[in-house]
């Protein structure tokens, strides 16, 4: 482990938390879009499918600082 | 199965915008479940493959080589899942608010196709000249399902139902809306 190429952990790492911030600012348009859509078509499912869109945003913060983190 | 998650909904507890007072939404539609099969298969085996994986021994094999520790491992099916758990949203999105609702005043049809595309769109019944239903190919013959064609008057936008539930009922309904209509020619 300790002979592995730095570079490589450095590489894979920014990589990862670049993919994984791309992920969590396309939740964010995802979050903005449900609320817009929620409010165009009000359905006793727009609640929870509000929370679910929220909950990925908050998994995908939670994988990066994981990743900054882990690796 | 829960009520809003219908594809076909009589009288249906919602409320959009731009809703007239007095005016009720008496049929709701989306596209048939049927036409979602694909999507969730395909949930299912990206959610499937990290368990082949972990149950293997490709952990254990992969454990010599650097960079591969089980830290790393778990990270990584964590980052697989949250990818798995964005394309079953999107497409669950992409069926949830493609909507088209009937009322007792006009027809709406809202359009869904990607995050940054959304597009409503609405006529009256005075303005359709003509409504054609088509059903094609085995699956929508099975399932009961298909397209429900409108031809409006003038340069008016063509409406178009796409994979709807009972494409017949649809028909009959729309033409008996029409029918009631003043206007309607």
């Amino acid at each position: 482990m300790t002979s592995f190429d730095p570079y490589i952990i450095l590489s894979v790492r920014w990589g990862l938390v670049t993919l994984l911030s791309l992920y969590a600012v396309f939740s964010a348009v995802m979050i903005s879009k449900v609320r817009y859509l929620s409010g165009v078509l009000e359905t006793e499912v727009s609640p929870a499918l509000s929370v679910l869109v929220l909950l990925n945003f908050v998994f995908s913060l939670f994988l990066i600082v994981l990743t900054l983190v882990t690796i | 199965m829960v009520k809003g998650l219908s594809a076909f909904a009589r009288d249906p507890k919602i409320t959009f915008k731009d809703q007239e007072a007095g005016e009720n939404v008496l049929l709701l539609l989306r596209r048939h479940q049927v036409t979602n099969i694909w999507w969730i298969f395909v949930t299912l085996v990206l959610a499937v493959f990290p368990l082949f994986f972990w149950l293997g021994n490709a952990p254990s094999q992969l454990a010599g080589m650097p960079f591969f520790s089980p830290g790393h491992l778990f990270l990584l099916t964590l980052v697989w899942y949250l990818f798995t758990l964005g394309f079953a949203l999107i497409n669950f999105l992409d069926w949830f608010f493609n909507v088209d609702l009937i009322t007792d005043k006009r027809l709406v049809d809202m359009d869904y196709e990607n995050l940054l595309y959304f597009r409503a769109s609405e006529t009256n019944y005075s303005k359709l000249e003509d409504v054609t239903y088509k059903v094609s190919g085995i699956f929508q013959s099975i399932f009961n399902f298909g397209n429900v064609e409108f031809q409006t008057a003038g340069t008016e936008e063509n409406f178009d139902l796409e994979e709807v539930p009972n494409p017949e009922g649809v028909h009959d309904l729309i033409t008996d809306l029409m029918a009631k209509t003043p206007e309607a020619g």
